[in-house]
């Protein structure tokens, strides 16, 4: 089976956008029964080549072949037909209307009068989540779950059609611990229904643990096809930046200073549970937790996002009641969030503007801008962070994941921020910035600013940080120097007492 | 997945709460109608309320679907002006050839806007609002800014025609919104609708012609409109080129007190008929209590700052 002929064929695939040529003669054969990795930095033209494969772009040369015969794709219908579903990063679902319908929104079962079956589809699609073990209500609206239940719902979506081929754009980016390996337990069981799957992620580990061959892609062109077995993890890594890295991290050590934010038995309801932590100048305070620990809240709660309602907050020295954001800002707080999209930039709008919104949230002018001084800070730390950049003009929305968080975290520069609060800030980040990242993290603090980490990759976590704290329900467990710990130590306190008791039961 | 107890606490409370807020106030309204005068649940108040108010009652169900696509049509008032303009010119020579041309033309208006909004990407609210100048002038001229007379008698009298002492056009109101909520929830057009509206990129990746739903939903939005324009002409007996101002933002009032979202994919339009009914209901109080028209409006403002503001309150 693993040597049969290939169910879907690309051959030297070009594609260009007006100005830029996304994709140069890629090949790419998939096969039944087989997981191919695809693997590649941000713009390596990923997204650009399952799009083609779906249907959603056209190419503007090459030719696709399914089961040995060529066809041209014209819309995502025409790839559906042909039994070649994606799953795409920016989740395709509707988010007003109810899960039931978005698992059928393409195959409503109808009447035989042609009108929607409602209690058919809602019953069906009651069995289909059953099958993966979700708790998720075929009647709740889309918009009403998490990204990671969201995500669930996209695969059970992909998995409700009769799929030959099956596109997953990342699914681990917002995944973690049981969920993922509830995916990977999915994918096995498509493996052997015969389904041909391309995997596309950022974590490589995932392309060991899943991965039966692996393609890698930069700068639109394919590097190389490679058999797992005869891939490293650092080949892999050269292959996607075209040059050697020695290191997938960078940490400094620097000489902790006084304490710069301490919590006592802080709690917010429901979300926050009697944390008390302190945080020192240049220290990398990292947490570690399962998505819905409450490391988020956390953050956003000394970021004055979510109100404290007991428990005492100590900022440089002072003790601070922080009703908002602004309170926070002017505190000399800094927050990059998850939600790069959302909540950390402003996509439609310029670098400049952005990185602007610092300087203006110092309110540094009293009551006229003078927008000389924001040009100048502008320029300055647009430098600074190596924001990669036709001009300071451009749209954010048009910049690569790593340069949208520089920009984000630029702005907090700006605003002279002194405690940067940083909510997975790699998540999505291709490895060649990564590494641009951490070494400018070390910067950051070596220049006597603290950081508190958010990250679920927990080797990132474990070589950023000087101490790691553990969360589950709410609640900090357990705190570990990160050169102490290991990765079984934390995801033992990490994982909820009563998980912990039902898995052992079962 | 770890969900915490509040956030599910808020999601159950805040579905509950959606759903009983409307038809509660709808009690409360009529509760409060009653307390105030002995004459609002006369049988001939309420045939008032009811034949004052079908024309935006109408206008509002095509509203809610224009709202659910996600965008929204200002143009819809001028149209019922322009059709009470040709009804009253052609219905002298034969009334069936008015109806049809006024319905064919008010569709036609419908799908120039849906045509015009999708090939140019201009926001809809621009987009109706030129066009809202542009039809209403177009009424203006062939009515030459005068009523136009015209309107057979007989079908002037429709308006406050009864079947077994209800109106005609309650009959008529209550199949028009099961229509459109029966369209609305089973077929597949109205599905498509709710999907564009929630996220166009999705619906076209899931294969769904987001042109063409937007198009027909401002079809149906003319539609609508020519249906109210024919109820408005036996309503108001004539042709009226400067009538019916400001019913689009009636029909846009009574669809988002009935929870219809601007953003797009969110309402229901059983939940648009009671906004209707409530605002119908508000106005009519008024009246009977003697306020002024002038003040009138500020009641109904202070109505839609409540009702949405709770609703969006809640969410936050």
């Amino acid at each position: 089976m693993r040597e049969g002929k290939p169910i879907l064929e690309m051959r030297q695939i070009t594609k260009s956008f007006p100005g830029v040529r996304a994709l140069k003669k890629v090949d790419l054969a998939l096969r039944a029964g087989e997981v191919h990795c695809l693997v590649g930095e941000n713009g390596a033209g990923k997204s650009t080549l399952i799009k083609i494969m779906t249907g959603a772009h056209s190419m503007s040369s090459g030719e696709m072949l399914v089961n040995g015969t060529p066809r041209e794709l014209n819309s995502p219908q025409d790839g559906r037909k042909l039994g070649i579903r994606a799953i795409y990063q920016e989740l395709d679902l509707l988010p007003t209307l109810s899960v039931a319908e978005n698992i059928f929104m393409e195959d409503v079962p109808k009447t035989k009068l042609g009108l929607v079956d409602w209690s058919t589809m809602n019953r069906r699609a009651g069995e289909l989540l059953g099958m993966f073990k979700v708790e998720i209500s075929p009647h709740s609206l889309i918009k009403d779950l998490t990204v990671a239940e969201q995500q669930i719902v996209a695969i059970v979506k992909a998995l409700s059609q009769d799929s030959k081929v099956l596109i997953m754009d990342e699914p681990s980016a917002v995944l973690t611990g049981s969920e993922l390996e509830r995916l990977f337990g999915i994918i096995e069981e498509l493996r052997k229904q015969g389904v041909a799957i391309v995997y596309i992620t950022h974590r490589l580990i995932e392309v060991f643990e899943i991965g039966d061959i692996v393609t890698v892609l930069r700068d639109g062109e394919n590097i190389v096809t490679e058999r797992i077995e005869a891939v490293t993890m650092e080949k892999l890594i050269q292959w996607m930046v075209g040059r050697e890295m020695d290191e997938q991290f960078y940490k400094e050590t620097v000489e902790l200073g006084d304490v710069v934010l301490e919590a006592k038995n802080l709690s917010v309801e429901g979300l926050v549970k009697d944390v008390t932590f302190q945080l020192r100048e240049g220290e990398i305070l990292g947490l570690a937790g399962l998505v819905g620990a409450g490391r988020t809240e956390l953050l956003k709660s000394l970021f004055g996002q979510y109100q404290v309602d007991s428990g005492s907050l100590t900022i440089f020295g002072e003790e601070s009641r922080l009703k908002s954001p602004r309170d926070a800002i002017a505190k000399g707080l800094g927050f990059v969030p998850e939600d790069r999209k959302n909540e950390g930039a402003v996509l439609c709008r310029s670098i400049e503007e952005n990185i602007s919104l610092g300087v203006l949230a110092k309110r540094k002018f009293k009551f006229l801008v003078h927008f000389p001084t924001l040009f100048k800070t502008a320029v300055e730390l647009a430098t600074y962070v190596k924001i990669r950049c036709h001009s300071l003009t451009q749209e954010v929305v048009t910049l690569s994941g790593g340069n949208q968080q520089k920009t984000v975290l630029a702005k907090w520069l700006a605003s002279e921020s002194k405690i940067l609060l940083l909510d997975e800030p790699t998540r999505g980040i291709d490895v060649g910035s990564k590494l641009e990242f951490y070494k400018f993290m070390a910067e950051l603090v070596r220049n006597k600013k603290s950081i508190i980490l958010v990250s679920s990759e927990l080797p990132e976590l474990m070589a950023l940080s000087d101490r790691i704290l553990v969360m589950s329900n709410s609640r900090i467990r357990k705190e570990f120097m990160a050169d102490e710990a290991t990765q079984e130590q934390i995801l033992e306190h990490a994982i909820p007492q009563e998980l912990r008791e039902s898995t052992s039961a079962s | 997945m770890f969900q915490n107890r509040t956030q599910i606490k808020n999601k159950v409370g805040s579905n509950f709460s959606g759903n009983i807020v409307l038809p509660l106030v709808f009690i409360a309204v009529m509760l409060i109608g009653a307390l105030i005068s002995p004459l609002f649940f006369s049988v001939q108040n309420l045939r008032n309320i009811i034949i004052g108010s079908a024309t935006f009652g109408i206008l509002a169900s095509g509203m809610t679907v224009i709202l659910i696509a996600g965008e929204i049509d200002l143009s819809v008032g001028s149209q019922v002006a322009l059709t009470s303009v040709v009804m009253a010119t052609l219905a002298p020579r034969s009334l069936t050839l008015a109806i049809f041309v006024s319905v064919l033309v008010t569709v036609s208006i419908g799908i120039v806007n849906g045509v015009l909004l999708t090939k140019t990407k201009m926001p809809s609210f621009v987009l109706t609002l030129s066009t809202m100048g542009i039809v209403r002038s177009i009424a203006l001229v062939i009515g030459d800014g005068q009523p136009v007379y015209g309107v057979p008698r007989s079908y002037a009298s429709l308006a406050n025609a009864s079947v077994g002492g209800i109106p005609l056009v309650a009959l008529a109101l209550v199949v028009i919104y099961l229509l459109t909520w029966f369209f609305l929830k089973y077929t597949t057009l109205g599905r498509s609708i709710y999907s564009v509206g929630s996220n166009a990129e999705a619906a076209r990746l899931t294969g769904i012609n987001v042109n063409r739903i937007k198009v027909a939903a401002y079809a149906i939005s003319g539609f609508m409109a020519g249906l109210a324009g024919l109820y408005y002409t036996s309503y108001v007996t004539l042709g009226l080129p400067d009538g019916a101002v400001d019913y689009e933002t009636e029909a846009i009032t009574a669809a988002i007190i009935g929870g219809a979202s601007f953003f797009g994919g969110e309402g229901q339009v059983t939940n648009t008929l009671l906004g209707f009914l409530i605002v119908a209901i508000v106005k009519n109080i008024l009246n009977l209590m003697g306020v002024s028209p002038f003040v009138q409006p500020v009641a109904i403002g202070l109505l839609i700052i409540v009702a949405v503001g709770v609703r969006t309150m809640r969410k936050s």
